[in-house]
């Protein structure tokens, strides 16, 4: 741990030179009143040099605050040891996309802060380097002001109750928790067959075994024996879609690369993050497959499993998620598992996204557009900043309006608060009957 | 947009008009802006700096009210105020002081006189709450606790202050010189002079010379306006 030493204070130099030239005033025009005003100054001036900090000051240290914090807050704890002479330590604490906060707090005794900062925004993030200055009595004497690096963290994804979700055109799988259409062992009926080898003989129906064999020879002899068979269940195939090239905030006015999104905005992939994390979590709590993979990246993608510790997986990947440069156009769609249910989260704003959606589902997929785009504010924008965006506005819409014409089926999933309109709109679609 | 139509757009713009237009634009857009947040420092209880700063600038206008006898007085000390609100630098924690205590030598009062207690009582007050706030921005806070200690010192000094000033009010008031006085004071000033000036040029050159610090080591920025600064390689 590097520590540094305490130097005069402009302050006090100026203080003391005020005080001590009103006592030669004082003292030349004869008012011992005059020269008593400078007496405070002075001996102030002089306590704190004589008190200053006169061991090296210890650097305050940074970490992640421990236990558990309520969702979209940020908290750490900064340790400031006590140092001989420094009575007060100035700190100066910044957080991404927020002002820095600047406090002075006693430092007589090893003492811990906490510092805290609210935010909707996820994925990575480097919070909270301080800067700090230890100072003596009377500010008379200060380090120079040093810094603390900031520490990263990670914000995973809310993840929001879904009740019920589409599935794709067709189940895989020899269990699961839906019901498919071939036969096995399920749970509703799906017909009443000859044995057969294999058939398990608990499910022969005797009642129909005995109506049929008096039907055929008089009641006489039992010739055939007959099962009820149950359909299979069956587990789904879901990739989970990322379109992480572009991140854009609902101020139109920082979509260029010049101004960063606020932190209580929730960005384009924070929302996707919220709603690829909601869907993960309710697909395989029931049991299902999901996997995942990234539009921005050409990095091979999460296969599709289920379970807790792929939930995490998952997670960890969608947190990863972030916009890397210009990304190569991509020639032709990424391969996905046959069956699988396609879920894109994208904010279309242009072509590609869309591309990939058609021709995943001339595929044979079934699509899930989500449109996590935010809402635009537009009120900042200048004129020639407004057309071009009412331009895009209007490109986006025709490409989306586009989709459900190529047998894509598109969701909005909105950012503030509880939103039940998409998961209406999600289990509306699971109810529809598509074609295939 | 076609040619000609840009062509005067843009002549538009440059014209007295279109610029005026367009800074009403911007003022509009930055009024719309919501400010960004601070994030949270759970300290003990605190004080607003600002409100540090207005007390001080109380404080001060009450100090003027002491000893002012002419408009130009009052005009100096608020100019001095607004600016050490503005840009609060320590200069103006010297400059007041020297000014008052200039005033209360040209005031006519007696050995005894109210207006001296009242003006060592504010004139330090001013200091200790300049000091205290710093060249913070008025968002800043300070706790309680970090004034505590001040308070007493402000306390103790006070008393002993008071008290020596009522002990050579007397003393004048039975015509005993002090010419003593400006020669240990002319003596302080002399060795607070060496002292700043040899540690000033320490802080200037840092505490180790010439050493560069190595990579990911810690290092002393450059001093910013405020005080702080930022390291530009980090």
């Amino acid at each position: 741990m590097r520590s540094v030493t305490a130097l005069p204070t402009e302050g006090a130099v100026l203080r003391a030179i005020a005080g001590a030239l009103l006592l030669i005033f004082g003292g030349v025009v004869g008012r011992p009143d005059v020269a008593v005003l400078g007496a405070p100054l002075l001996a102030a001036a002089g306590w704190g040099w004589l008190r200053r900090p006169s061991a090296p000051v210890p650097r305050p240290r940074l970490r992640a605050a421990s236990g558990v914090h309520r969702t979209g807050e940020v908290a750490a704890e900064l340790e400031i040891a006590a140092a001989p002479g420094v009575e007060t330590v100035r700190l100066r604490v910044g957080a991404p996309g927020h002002r820095p906060a600047q406090v002075v707090v006693a430092s007589r005794r090893d003492r811990t802060l906490r510092l805290a900062f609210d935010t909707v925004r996820t994925g990575r993030l480097d919070v909270f380097p301080v800067d700090y200055a230890a100072s003596g009595p009377e500010d008379a004497a200060r380090t120079a002001p040093r810094s603390v690096p900031a520490i990263p963290v990670t914000l995973l994804p809310r993840t929001r109750p879904l009740r019920e979700l589409p599935l794709p055109f067709r189940l895989q799988g020899l269990t699961g928790g839906h019901d498919s259409r071939r036969a096995g062992d399920g749970g509703d009926l799906r017909d009443v067959n000859l044995f057969t080898p294999g058939d398990r003989l608990r499910r022969i129906d005797w009642r129909v075994t005995a109506r049929r064999a008096g039907a055929s020879t008089g009641g006489a002899a039992l010739t055939d024996l007959y099962v009820r068979r149950t359909f299979a269940t069956a587990d789904a195939t879901v990739m989970l879609v990322i379109d992480s090239r572009d991140e854009v905030g609902p101020d139109v006015g920082s979509w260029g690369d010049l101004e960063q999104p606020r932190q209580d905005d929730a960005t384009s992939l924070d929302i996707a993050r919220e709603a690829a994390a909601s869907l993960a979590q309710h697909y395989l709590e029931r049991g299902d497959r999901a996997g995942m993979e990234d539009l921005g990246r050409s990095r091979a993608p999460v296969v599709p499993a289920g379970g807790r510790r792929h939930l995490h997986r998952l997670l960890q990947r969608l947190v990863l998620a972030v916009p890397e440069g210009s990304p190569a156009r991509r020639v032709r769609p990424p391969h996905l598992p046959s069956g699988a249910l396609v879920v894109l989260f994208s904010t279309f704003l242009d072509d590609e996204a869309a591309t990939m959606a058609v021709l995943w589902r001339s595929a044979g997929h079934r699509v899930i557009a989500v449109d996590v785009l935010p809402a635009a504010d537009t009120g900042a924008l200048q004129p020639m900043q407004a057309v071009a965006f009412e331009i895009l506005r209007l490109e986006r819409a025709e490409r989306l309006r586009g989709l459900p014409r190529s047998g894509v089926e598109v969701v909005r999933w909105e950012s503030d608060g509880p939103d039940p309109e998409a998961a209406i709109a999600l289990a509306a679609l699971a109810r529809t009957r598509v074609r295939r | 947009m076609s040619g000609p139509r840009a062509a005067a757009r843009a002549t538009a713009e440059r014209t007295l008009g279109g610029a005026a237009a367009r800074r009403v634009r911007l003022l509009r857009a930055v009024g719309r802006e919501r400010p960004r947040p601070h994030p949270r420092i759970e300290t003990g209880p605190s004080v607003p700096v600002g409100f540090l700063r207005v007390l001080q600038a109380i404080v001060g206008l009450g100090c003027t009210a002491v000893v002012a006898t002419s408009d130009v007085q009052w005009l100096f000390t608020v100019l001095a105020l607004v600016a050490g609100l503005v840009w609060p630098a320590p200069l103006w924690l010297a400059v007041l002081p020297l000014s008052w205590g200039a005033g209360l030598a040209a005031l006519p009062l007696g050995p005894i006189s109210a207006e001296a207690p009242l003006l060592l009582a504010g004139l330090h007050l001013y200091v200790v709450l300049g000091t205290a706030a710093g060249r913070m921005p008025p968002a800043g806070r300070v706790e309680w606790a970090a004034l505590a200690p001040t308070a007493v010192r402000f306390v103790a000094l006070q008393a002993t202050a008071q008290l020596v000033g009522w002990a050579a009010g007397m003393l004048r008031e039975r015509d005993v010189a002090a010419p003593g006085v400006a020669i240990v004071a002319a003596a302080l000033l002399a060795a607070a002079a060496w002292w700043a000036a040899g540690h000033l040029q320490r802080a200037d050159a840092g505490d180790q010379p010439g050493r560069r610090p190595a990579r990911g080591e810690d290092r002393e920025p450059n001093r910013g306006d405020d005080g702080w600064s930022y390291h530009l390689d980090a």
